[in-house]
């Protein structure tokens, strides 16, 4: 860890439990200042509690949050934090501009102006004046975006945001988290099911599985992982790597552990590869093609089928 | 932090449409039982013929004679007793109040709160302040109307020399306990969070719990106490609070009792609302 690394949020063994149920077992993540970081588990996994928790909505039963360098006095802390959890909160029977105005007050914002400027963000302008309970399951969840970045915060933490939006939608509030990310160094804690948008974002990941943090990564190390190459696994990785370099001229391959090298390049020259390692007496035991998508290496991680 | 609350609470509350149907119901409550005695006076009277607007009155005083009516025998005082001590205006202290209360819990608006880093602390303390402040608002407007429509169905003449006083007095006493009665209220609201179950059990306190509080009563006599919980629990107060002749020892109860269940209903409300997750 580097000296200067300065963390928006840190937990450390952040456990809740429900009767005999551990919603969240344990679970110690370090949120750099201007990462987008992507959650990523299962339903029921314990993303939405784990972030209930870090956003004050819940009762840790165990474990500690820290928010911006700070442990003590969180509810202060957690004014420069804007949350969209679970489904967004609203008074259905007032319109857009009224529940606007509801947290403007709330939060002490002079500006009246900031409730049209926020209905412009997520793109409501016109619905101002709808109540609430007309509104589309997308609209609701512009609405509660909207909401959450109220105050400008330092931190965000959405919980799955691009559900209901159409494709249009979907791009727009990538476009905004990217956007708030590299203009305002908006730190965002992001869960979502659909990880080939979560991937367009991302620039570091944690896994949850049953309550528990299982992995945390960066985005270049999740590209590391994913790229496609032929691995071998052989006696003799020395003597393997040498013929690679002087018969093929392959540079491009690493060793991640004694008996495994992967190559990442020339892998459709794979049968003579494997052809010359045998007359060069390595002994070969495995040779395949591999490589995955972003879902296919998050789902072989999780065990199963995410829905 | 408390003043935005506050400011929020205010908006909130002149855009809700539940204060404005409770109000406008119980105004027309009120309103049509004065004119529903108007008219049998009338028809007692002889001056409007029986069965008009669908008013029958059974046994209309016989011809002859200076006829009288019912309002000769009714009271205003009384009728304020029986709208604010009677359950009325206990009804729909209670029907506001936890609209107003679940109403946070039912689409998760509180979130937007307690999420922004807003203490749980004032948060709750603003919704209990908004909530006992509205059903202030509400029972006064109660209390005037039952008085104005009255005055003006008997007429002036039958308003005596103590009635603005023992009104005031009435009126003080009652509105007082009502705090404390919608500050139960606003508890129920919280420990349920649920709309129906809230306004059940605030349906089931304000009919039943007198009789409750009677039959505790019975109990502490049983056991040669001189103890009585109906002394003490709120709805037994509204419901036997006295329109004259009020004495110290009722007044001081009054006072004691409202105290009492206030800090009581703020203090269990606060303590669930802080450690329940929302």
């Amino acid at each position: 860890m580097e000296m200067n690394t300065e963390y928006a949020l840190r937990t450390c063994g952040l456990t809740k439990t429900y009767r005999q149920h551990r919603a969240v077992d344990n679970v110690s993540m370090n949120v750099r200042k201007g990462d987008i970081y992507g959650f990523i588990g299962k339903n029921g996994a314990g993303k939405t509690t784990f972030m209930k928790m870090v956003a004050g909505l819940a009762n840790p039963t165990q474990g500690t949050i820290e928010l911006f360098g700070k442990k003590e006095a969180l509810e202060r802390q957690r004014s420069r934090v804007g949350c969209l959890i679970e489904e967004p909160g609203y008074y259905p029977y007032m319109t857009a501009m009224d529940n606007l105005e509801i947290v403007r007050r709330n939060l002490g914002i002079a500006e009246r102006d900031i409730t049209h400027e926020m209905l412009d963000l997520v793109k409501l302008s016109g619905a101002g004046k709808k109540k609430i309970k007309h509104f589309s399951m997308g609209m609701k969840q512009r609405l509660g975006i909207a909401i959450a970045l109220m105050r400008n915060p330092d931190l965000l933490i959405l919980d799955e945001p691009i559900n209901g939006l159409d494709p249009s939608g979907i791009r727009e509030i990538r476009d905004l988290l990217t956007q708030l990310n590299r203009e305002r160094q908006t730190t965002i804690l992001v869960s979502s099911h659909i990880l080939g948008e979560l991937s367009k974002i991302a620039t570091r990941y944690g896994i949850i599985r049953e309550g528990a943090l299982v992995e945390e990564f960066d985005a270049e190390a999740l590209e590391e992982r994913c790229r496609r190459c032929q691995k071998v696994v052989v006696d003799d990785t020395a003597a393997a790597a040498a013929i690679l370099e002087v018969r093929f001229g392959i540079t491009d391959y690493d060793v991640p552990d004694t008996h495994m090298i992967r190559i990442f390049e020339r892998y459709d020259e794979a049968e003579e590869i494997n052809r010359a390692l045998v007359t060069g007496g390595v002994a070969l035991r495995e040779s395949v093609l591999a490589g995955q998508d972003l879902e296919g290496y998050f789902m072989e991680l999780l065990g199963s089928t995410m829905a | 932090m408390m003043y935005n609350l506050m400011s929020s609470e205010l908006y909130k509350w002149r855009k809700s449409r539940a204060f404005y149907v409770c109000l406008l119901s119980a105004l027309v409550c009120i309103v049509l039982v004065w004119l529903s005695f108007w008219v049998e006076d009338q028809v007692e009277r002889g001056n409007i013929e029986n069965g008009t607007m669908g008013f029958a009155v059974m046994e209309p005083d016989a011809e002859g004679g200076e006829a009288t009516g019912i309002l000769d025998d009714l009271d205003i005082m009384l009728m304020i007793q029986t709208f604010v001590g009677g359950g009325f205006s206990t009804l729909f202290i209670a029907l506001f109040v936890c609209v107003w209360v679940v109403g946070e819990y039912t689409n998760g608006a509180v979130k937007n709160t307690v999420g922004k880093g807003c203490s749980r602390l004032h948060v709750f303390m603003a919704k209990y302040i908004s909530s006992v402040v509205s059903a202030l608002a509400l029972n006064l407007v109660i209390i005037l109307a039952v008085v104005l429509t009255g005055a003006a169905v008997t007429g002036p003449a039958r308003i005596g020399e103590t009635f603005w006083l023992d009104c005031l007095v009435y009126a003080g006493l009652q509105l007082m306990l009502g705090l404390a009665y919608a500050g139960v209220i606003a508890m129920v609201g919280e420990f349920t969070r649920s709309m129906a179950v809230s306004i059940g059990i605030s349906i089931l306190l304000a009919a039943l719990s007198p009789a409750l509080a009677s039959a505790a009563d019975l109990i502490f006599k049983a056991v040669h106490s001189d103890f009585r919980v109906s002394d003490y629990w709120i709805v037994s107060l509204i419901e036997h609070c006295p329109y004259e002749g009020i004495d110290m020892d009722f007044a001081g109860r009054a006072v004691c009792a409202t105290a009492m269940w206030m800090i009581v209903s703020l203090s269990a409300g606060l303590v669930h609302f802080r450690n329940a997750d929302v």
